[in-house]
């Protein structure tokens, strides 16, 4: 698969399919499937009650991913994500008992409710795809992707996620309050199906997946573009607002969901408005507001809203070769 | 009001209330809510007991001279320190105001040109664009005919910034070449279907290692003789 165009027919079906469990939500699950085709992992923090948990299990149904649910409580170990050796008495032998962690698509409910040692442990496995228990390493399977979870407003007994912890996410999203005509369908299809689940099919499987994540590994990107996703990250830590501002991974994660992005809407390049699509989502997380603004609405997102209307987008006549991946 | 404006009347009355309150300080208690009051009577430094009315004069005297009395070096030194801490934190104040009014005016909207100028001048904005666009028409075709077809669909694209320069209503640096071309189309009301086509040629031919041929230029003459005609800027 490399025709951009089936791709983008592929992504699209998907999308209708997990549109029929959120309704209302395109733009958002097109952020998170953008996030999965890039092969990233994706925070969702938001309320309660938006459909987050819904969003992952109709994600993982409409891609074919085996669906692991970690419910992250503070009394969570990390054996408990991981797996364990487990000693079978019949044979004398331990057996290596996986844990939930072994899926396509994890979704890491509440991650924040968790303490460090086990965030600690999942975001080891989203970095390596790997787990090493009693000295022996795991492969996971792949695709593997992680959907964390996390509630905004809670802060009794949580332990929010270190900057460090936060960058190996390469989003953050929200899907927000839908409007009154979203929720009033929300309602209607559920009860004109008379039932809580939504039966939805299967639009591809996990090849399927890595055929898709193959194709936008093809996707090239011209030398202005992706010296454009470096500025905004740079000019992310001169920002007044910012104490800390984004990585090169926040740059690296910018131009590999600007790919994700084009492939979605079915091209192979990728042009500036892919980029400023998936900014905010990319880099928000990843800036740490000066301690001093706290009582302000200085916030990622705004820095993010700011750094965009201010630096400088590539122009129509700058002749740069052409470079990237795919240069044919 | 802004939040800039709340925040340096917020400094201004905080700067108000920190001197009178220093000064407040400085002058004692007695001194704020009665004045100076009336010279004092000097009294005479004789031991000699006199018969008075008051009570003992030798007491009334030491306590006057106690009264008139310097007070004590360490006494002096907490008044400067403190003067120097309200003087420092006065500096601080102005030194956070002006740096909030700075980050306000720096971090204030962009605004076009025009949305700047008056209404009068906004409504004709559309008028100027098209006229611009209308008398640089033969030019931009003749972009297009002339090249290679990846340089000519550019150049031919980057006209519409040049058209819109021209008429009061150029391309701000964030803005990609694309959304700026779209707004300016936008507001001229060029068929969306003729823009959309050449927009994704531009987009095609600046940011992608396709092959263009002759092919897209002819598709590109024809977006672009059809935004011309929905513009009635056609010789």
């Amino acid at each position: 698969m490399n025709r951009p165009d089936t791709v983008a027919d592929l992504a699209g079906r998907v999308l209708d399919e997990v549109e029929r469990a959120v309704v209302g939500k395109r733009e958002p699950l097109t952020l998170v499937l953008a996030a999965i085709l890039a092969k990233g992992h994706v925070l969702i923090e938001d309320f309660p009650g938006l459909g987050k948990t819904r969003a992952a299990r109709a994600l993982a149904t409409a891609l074919g991913l085996d669906f692991a649910r970690a419910q992250f409580t503070p009394d969570l170990l990390p054996a408990d994500l991981t797996g364990a050796y487990v000693y079978d008495q019949r044979r004398g032998e331990f057996d290596f008992r996986r844990g939930p962690v072994f899926a396509g698509l994890l979704l890491a409910d509440e991650i924040n409710r968790t303490p460090p040692k086990t965030q600690s442990a999942l975001l080891e496995a989203m970095q390596e795809g790997q787990v090493t228990v009693e000295g022996e390493t795991h492969r996971l399977p792949s695709p593997f992707h992680v959907l964390a979870t996390a509630n905004p407003v809670e802060y009794e007994g949580t332990y929010p996620l270190p900057e460090a912890q936060l960058d190996r996410f390469l989003l953050r999203v929200g899907f927000g309050y839908p409007a009154a005509q979203e929720e009033y369908d929300v309602l209607r299809l559920r009860l004109e199906r008379r039932q809580e689940e939504v039966d939805l099919q299967q639009v591809t499987d996990a090849a399927g997946l890595g055929a898709m994540q193959a194709a936008v590994e093809e996707i090239g990107v011209e030398e202005s573009v992706g010296r454009y996703c470096v500025q905004l990250a740079a000019a992310t830590r001169s920002h007044p607002d910012v104490l800390v501002g984004a990585s090169p991974r926040g740059s690296l994660g910018l131009v590999l969901t600007a790919r994700a992005w084009a492939a979605i809407r079915g091209r192979d390049y990728v042009v500036p408005e892919d980029v400023k699509a998936v900014a905010r989502a990319v880099l928000a997380h990843r800036i740490t507001i000066k301690p001093d603004l706290w009582m302000t609405q200085a916030s990622g997102v705004r820095v993010v809203d700011s750094v965009l209307s201010s630096v400088e987008a590539p122009g129509a006549l700058e002749t740069r070769p052409w470079t990237g991946p795919a240069a044919r | 009001m802004g939040t800039a404006w709340r925040a340096v009347v917020i400094v201004v009355l905080v700067c108000a209330v920190s001197v009178v309150v220093a000064w407040a300080a400085l002058i004692g208690p007695q001194q704020v809510f009665t004045g100076p009051g009336l010279d004092r009577a000097v009294v005479s430094t004789s031991l000699t007991p006199t018969p008075t009315e008051g009570g003992d004069p030798l007491l009334d005297t030491l306590r006057d001279q106690a009264e008139r009395a310097d007070p004590p070096w360490w006494a002096k030194a907490l008044v400067w320190a403190f003067e120097a801490l309200v003087l420092l934190g006065m500096l601080g104040v102005a030194v956070l105001a002006t740096r909030a009014a700075w980050h306000a005016w720096q971090s204030r909207p962009e605004r076009s040109p025009g949305v700047a100028m008056g209404a009068f001048d906004a409504l004709s904005e559309p008028s100027r664009v098209r006229a611009a666009i209308a008398e640089d028409a033969s030019e931009q075709e003749a972009l297009l005919r002339s090249g290679h077809p990846r340089n000519a669909v550019v150049e031919a694209w980057h006209r519409f910034e040049v058209q819109g320069a021209r008429a009061g209503v150029p391309r701000r640096g964030s803005e990609t070449s694309s959304e700026y071309a779209l707004r300016l189309l936008d507001l001229v009301e060029a068929p969306p279907g003729a823009v959309n086509r050449l927009a994704a040629l531009y987009r095609e031919a600046r940011f992608s290692d396709h092959p263009l041929d002759e092919g897209h230029r002819d598709a590109a003459l024809a977006a672009l003789s059809d935004i011309h005609l929905g513009l009635g800027a056609t010789r």
